[in-house]
Parts: structure tokens; sequence; C-alpha cells
């Protein structure tokens, strides 16, 4: 059996994909020293922890959309959503989140770069902390939304009125099923056609996951 | 390992780096889902990170494999194999272009038939194989005797045998 073995010896794992943990950037960082938690010095487990609650997050973020956007009002397509907006609308959020007991808050700024037939592409930023040590740091992404990704609405909830950097916003309420059909939990989420993207307001747990994690939109700018 | 060594976020790196690409192969290989196998690493070491010192005394390795293990379980119960295509989970470098391309054939058609395998067996060939455990360290994460183990790994190496054709020198 060894020349199988052998020959199975000579292949390797391929590379992890790099973002799968890949620390937030030192040079945002303050010094070690200024750390205040001296216990937990947080490098890649930082990174992997944000990367995790934004993994959820995320995840959570393409929305269902109201009418007229949606091809239905029972599914959604987010490119249809940001599609219907120009280049360089944006919207602002602050998150608060809880992956396995590793709190964080941050604010999330997404940006519409590009539109394309079957994608639309964003410019993310995600700057704030995580875990017990409350280091802020700054992460830009570019994230890529294709447009076959979907989001069934489970159940209408009605209507509510939030207030957006005073602005009201007349808001769907629905719980949603994520990307990932069956593999996501549902969540609450608070739709305004005004906003690029959709989304005002989200709330999402999971037990099973001991994530929890909610999306306040704090500025947004339509073009 | 000691039961309550020290895990801070320097030993967490370490770790990471040392494990991170075999341990990926192996969720991706035991959940068919490349997106669930980051799932499952991304919560396993989220939790190692609240612990700050191993639970229990053996092997590093052999721990995280089977936090790995008892993760991808957890979602298997949970969540349907998805069918996204799974791209590649081995390479064999070469600096040979022809030889490139044919090891990138017989990549394909080895990771074809593991995926084939009964999951047990996939599951102790990985071990055996990318993660390099020793068969006393493999049977501890797949909770099995050693010659349980044994029996499901040399299963799967004859299928593999007999699928890809490797003939005996």
């Amino acid at each position: 059996m060894n020349e199988v073995e052998d020959l199975l010896r000579r292949f390797k794992p391929v590379k992890a994909p790099e973002h799968l943990g890949h620390p937030l950037p030192r040079h945002a960082a303050p010094p070690v020293e200024h750390f205040r938690y001296s216990g937990w010095i947080p490098t890649l487990a930082a990174g992997m922890a944000l990367f995790a609650i934004l993994f959820y997050a995320v995840k959570s973020v393409p929305l269902p959309s109201p009418a007229p956007y949606a091809s239905s009002q029972d599914e959604y397509s987010e490119w249809t959503y940001w599609s219907s907006c120009k280049i360089g609308s944006r919207v602002k959020y602050t998150m608060n989140g809880e992956v396995a007991g590793v709190k964080s808050k941050l604010t999330v700024t997404r940006e519409l770069l590009e539109i394309g037939t079957d994608k639309v592409t964003l410019k993310t930023n995600f700057t704030g902390f995580i875990g017990p040590d409350e280091t802020v740091r700054t992460k830009d992404r570019t994230e890529t939304i294709p447009k076959e990704k979907r989001i069934l609405i489970l159940k209408e909830l009605g209507q509510e009125e939030i207030d957006v950097n005073g602005k009201t916003l007349k808001c769907r309420v629905v719980t949603g099923q994520g990307f990932d059909g069956e593999e996501d939990k549902p969540k609450k989420i608070w739709i305004s056609s005004e906003v690029p993207g959709g989304l005002v307001q989200l709330e999402a747990k999971s037990e099973e996951k001991k994530t929890a994690s909610k999306m306040t939109l704090i500025e947004y700018e339509r073009k | 390992m000691e039961a309550g060594v020290s895990l801070n976020a320097q030993r967490l790196e370490e770790l990471w780096g040392l494990h991170v690409d075999r341990l990926f192969l192996y969720a991706t290989a035991t959940l068919a889902d490349r997106s669930a196998a980051e799932d499952a690493l991304q919560t396993v070491f989220v939790r190692l990170l609240n612990l700050r010192s191993f639970p229990e005394s053996g092997s590093e390795a052999a721990y995280l494999y089977r936090a790995i293990r008892n993760e991808v379980l957890t979602q298997l119960r949970t969540r349907r194999r998805s069918k996204k295509a799974l791209e590649s989970m081995i390479e064999a470098p070469s600096e040979d272009p022809r030889e490139a391309a044919e090891l990138r054939d017989l990549g394909r058609k080895i990771e074809s038939t593991l995926l084939d395998l009964p999951a047990e067996e996939r599951e102790a060939v990985v071990l055996k194989i990318w993660a390099d455990l020793s068969f006393p360290e493999a049977a501890s994460v797949m909770g099995v005797s050693d010659k349980t183990f044994e029996h499901r790994y040399y299963r799967g190496l004859e299928t593999i045998k007999q699928r890809l054709g490797v003939r005996h020198e």
C-alpha cells in the first residue's frame, strides 16, 4: 500500500483562503504597550474574531427588496437593488456583534463602485474593536455581489418609521432567510427603498452558533 | 500537551500557521463544501480564543482535529450538503509545465475518488495522509480504536488504489 501513500503524499493541501483569519493590518493598531488588557493581544486572534463576526454579518447584509426593485415580493436579488443606484451611493451602519462571547462594535461603510450586468462591486470599510481590549482598528475590502444571489422573505411583520440622520424612513419589516437557504437562520430586517441596498436595520441571532448582531443605519446617500 | 497549557494570541497564531491548510483540507473533504469548511475553522478558533488554555491533555494537533470534527458533525446534522462546486483541495508543485498539467489531472482524479469514498474511510485517509497524525492520534480524533481506524484507512487506500489503477512495483 506504500505506493498509494507515497503518491497521495506528493499532493499537498492547497492554501487556505487568504481572507480566512487574516489579521487586521498592524499599522492600524496602537503600540502593544497601549493595550489595556494584557492577557490577550489581538493580532491574528482579533482578525479571526472580526472575520467570524463579519462573516455572519455580511451574509446577513444583503436584503429583501420592496417594490419597485424586487422582481418578486417573496424573493430578492441584491444586485437588482444596488444596480438601481448610481456609482458613489453609500450607506453607513453601526454594528454590534457577539460571536462565542467575543463582543464587537463596528462602523461599516459600503459604497457602490461598479455596476455590471451580472454583479455589483462595493467598497466596504470596517472600523471598530473586537474583544475586551477595545482597540480600534480599520479594514477595507472589496465586495462583489453576483446577480444570482437571492434571499427569501419568510414573513411580513408590517411597517415602521425609523429616523435616520434627521429623516424619517418608512420601513417594511420582514423576516428573511439568507443566501444559503436552509443553512442560514432567519433574521429580522427593516427595509426602505430610499436607502441604497435597502437595509435600515437588521437583527440576527443564532443560539447554535452563539452569534448575535445588530446593524443600524446612521447615514446614507443615494445618488 | 498538558491540560491547562496557556493559549495566548501568539501560540494561537503559531497553531494557525502550522495547521490551517491541513485543517481546511480536512474540513473541506469532510463537508464537501469550502464555505462551510471556512465557517467551521473560524468557529473553532474563535472558541479557542476564549478558552485561553487547552482543556485537555494529548497532542495539540489531535485536539484541533477533534474540535474541527465536532464542528463539522454539528454542521452536517443541521444543514444539507451544499451543491456548490468544490474547488481544488490538493496540489502537487512541479516546475515542469507538462508534469504540472499531468499532476493537476491526477489531483482531480484523486479528489474525485476521495469524495466518492465512504465518509469514515475518506476521513481516515485525510487524517493519516494530509493531517499527518499517528494511528493512535487519528483514531482518537475519530473516537474509534486503533484497529478500527486502521481498517478504515487501509480500506480507503485500497479503493483509491483500485480506482487510480496504481500498480505494485
